[in-house]
């Protein structure tokens, strides 16, 4: 860090106060990026601390790549301001480099050299001294599984191997901070897990993570929060659970029917619960299965409670009763797209398949 | 300067690696230079009949020396143009044996008129250059009379020609693959790494594409049977200026389209163009005025004219030359620089 306080810069720039907690080690000030008439990035705001796995998921073209290329210096922000570490991203871009690593979706290793050669060629990139670069390429390949392919190329690697190769690349420096781009897209489960667990690994040792994937299974399971953009803005940030909460309408009860009842029948039956009970309803007669969105106000055994004793006074029989729990890909898409919550609640009953 | 020299290292193992790219190009050069320069100096051996049983005009020994013949005598006329007809000679030369007539009648087949042009330039040649020996009415007079001959010549410009071929192709290659595989961002991300990849390119680029141009020039020269003149250096400092020139050129170049195919097609159609407007197949003199305009402007026409210099011995204006190269290419850095700046996203 340099010898200026970096803090108390973003504090004046920003005008928020920080008293009470530390600055961000990534914040990113109204961040906006614009090609032409196409706002790439409107205004974005947000702040990711020390140690912290902060996942930016949307959609192709929300502007999850444009955000992390203006991050690492390699697109000019159209307006707004970013700190690395504290460094002034623009003003001070060349000293921001050193104190970031990153991983993009292109594999950005040299086909023609080897894993050592290519890690010792980084090593050189970033003047690290000879002796220092040579027990840390080691260990580096040796958590990477490739020590024992140290001196075969690059190019004879499988894609799962020059991932990994590249994240190598990306820390080696050993960065306080570490930007990943999608880095497990195109990756076998075998792969993809084996990189959350090097992800995982780099948290515990306190690197600040910024990831982009499209994989929602991946930004829930190491994600300690999620922003979610969609036209360059960002729509929705907090933890998994928060995002869960904010769009709680989307869960839902599906009960299979055992007895086929005639469709005026079951409407009236329906309307009967409707009055105490004002939800979304939907049925389909193919599984015989009845679908109650959960209202955004009410808790789930509040809910539950109201539909076993419907079905009891109406003397329903089931065969299978099953209540949904929200996955990140419903919250996505029902955020993502810019629902509310009647629509959130058809997304619910529309992914709602054979309950179980 | 740590970047510089971890990106040239880099540059050197991925060398080594690609053996067959560094072997094709001394072959390409070789080529060019064996093959394109025989041709523009002209044709050589061309088969030619003489009719001079008593060997009045001493014609058989002056065109044999100029090598551009290969000289078959006859005795009989008759079967002479026999030959003629079915192809066994290109031309045939029928001395009056009446040593008061002093005529030689040139035949040929008269089909191809750029045949015709090359034995009409050939005899020309041995008649002007012989003329006070043979005792004819015909002589050419030189200011600064030269020993090299038109192969020779040749050279220089193809040389000059080479260092732009080398240069940009290979320059932009590497650049372009290195861009298409993503593999510069590694290096743009570090602090300073676009500073030092382009210096580290040129440098080495500049490095490669010379050496190239050196042994493909040591090795063809006594082949294709052409001078490199005794000035060594000179010819190394040229070489060096020229491919740096050009390696910058490609460099703007290469950031302008991007692509390879783009690239190779603008490349080779310009390299083509530069050839012919540059003098080194053409004298610029003997262009329209316009174009002596657009040569004079062209680094190729100051990388050719420099070449000449220092292989032939010819007048030039060694640091006008020196200058003009090195402000294009700073210009070509500039371009370079001013690209990447913009486009650091997409490398």
């Amino acid at each position: 860090m340099s010898g200026n306080n970096p803090i108390a810069t973003i504090e004046h720039t920003t005008g928020i106060s920080h008293s009470s907690q530390p600055a961000p080690t990534i914040k990113a000030v109204n961040l906006t990026k614009v090609f032409g008439d196409r706002v790439c990035v409107d205004h974005l705001n947000f702040g990711v601390h020390a140690g912290e796995l902060y996942a930016l998921l949307g959609d192709n073209g929300a502007g999850k790549t444009t955000t992390i290329n203006m991050l690492t210096t390699l697109l000019s922000p159209t307006e707004g301001e970013f700190y690395i570490c504290g460094y002034h991203g623009i003003r001070d871009a060349e000293k921001t480099k050193g104190v970031f690593g990153v991983v993009s979706q292109d594999v950005a290793i040299y086909q023609e050299l080897t894993a050592y050669e290519n890690l010792a060629f980084v090593a050189q990139l970033y003047g690290i001294p000879r002796q220092q670069a040579a027990p840390r390429i080691e260990q580096l390949l040796s958590q990477a599984g490739l020590s024992e392919r140290a001196n075969d190329l690059a190019g004879e690697f499988s894609m799962g191997m020059q991932r990994k190769l590249s994240i190598a690349t990306a820390i080696l420096h050993e960065p306080r901070v570490l930007f990943m781009d999608e880095p497990t897209v195109g990756l076998d489960p075998a792969s993809r897990r084996q990189i959350w667990a090097s992800l995982k690994e780099l948290r515990a040792h306190g690197v600040t993570i910024l990831l982009t994937t499209h994989y929602l299974e991946e930004a829930e399971l190491l994600a300690d929060r999620i922003g979610i953009i969609r036209q360059g803005k960002l729509v929705a940030e907090g933890t998994i659970d928060e995002l869960r909460l904010k769009i709680q309408g989307i869960r839902s009860i599906a009960i299979r029917l055992t007895d086929q009842l005639e469709p005026a029948d079951l409407q009236s039956r329906i309307d009967r619960l409707l009055l105490r009970f004002p939800t979304q309803v939907s049925f389909d007669p193919l599984r015989n299965t009845i679908s109650f969105a959960q209202p955004r106000d009410s808790q789930l055994a509040n809910c539950l409670h109201v539909v076993l004793g419907w079905l009891e006074e109406e003397k329903i029989r089931f065969s299978k009763f099953a209540t949904s729990e929200p996955n990140l890909e419903e919250v996505f898409l029902a955020v993502a797209a810019g629902k509310d919550e009647r629509e959130c609640s058809d997304i619910a009953m529309s992914n709602q398949g054979e309950p179980e | 300067m740590q970047q510089i020299l971890a990106i040239i290292n880099k540059d050197i193992l991925q060398w080594t690696r690609r053996p067959l790219y560094f072997i094709s190009s001394i072959m390409l050069a070789i080529l060019i230079i064996w093959i394109v320069g025989d041709t523009i100096a002209g044709a050589r051996s061309i088969p030619f009949g003489l009719y001079d049983p008593a060997g009045i005009s001493e014609l058989s020994k002056h065109l044999t020396e100029s090598k551009r013949f290969l000289v078959h005598g006859y005795d009989d006329l008759e079967q002479a143009k026999k030959d003629l007809t079915i192809g066994k000679i290109a031309v045939l030369a029928n001395v009056k044996q009446d040593p008061l007539e002093d005529e030689v009648q040139i035949l040929t087949e008269g089909h191809n008129p750029l045949v015709d042009q090359q034995i009409s330039m050939g005899i020309l040649s041995v008649l002007t250059q012989k003329a006070k020996e043979l005792s004819l009415p015909l002589h050419s007079v030189s200011l600064f009379p030269v020993t090299f001959g038109l192969r020779d010549f040749v050279t220089p410009g193809l040389a000059a020609y080479l260092c732009y071929v080398l240069a940009s192709m290979n320059l932009g290659f590497s650049w372009i693959y290195e861009w298409m595989e993503r593999t510069y961002r590694q290096i743009i991300l570090a602090p300073d790494g676009l500073r030092a990849a382009i210096v580290a390119k040129t440098f080495t680029v500049t490095v490669e594409a010379s050496v190239v141009l050196w042994l493909a020039l040591c090795i063809t020269s006594p082949l294709a049977d052409f001078t490199l003149g005794s000035n060594f250096w000179g010819l190394v400092i040229f070489t060096v200026i020229s491919m740096f020139c050009f390696t910058c050129i490609g460099l703007g170049f290469a950031c302008m389209l991007r692509t390879i195919r783009i690239y190779t097609m603008t490349v080779s159609i310009l390299g083509v163009a530069l050839m012919f407007v540059s003098g080194v197949v053409i004298p610029v003199e003997a262009m329209p005025f316009w174009e002596q305009i657009g040569a004079r402007s062209l680094p190729m026409y100051y990388s050719a004219d420099a070449f000449k210099g220092v292989m032939l011995g010819t007048p030039a204006d060694y640091w006008r030359d020196a200058l003009v190269l090195f402000a294009w290419g700073c210009a070509g850095l500039t371009v370079a620089s001013i690209l990447l700046n913009r486009r650091r996203a997409t490398l």
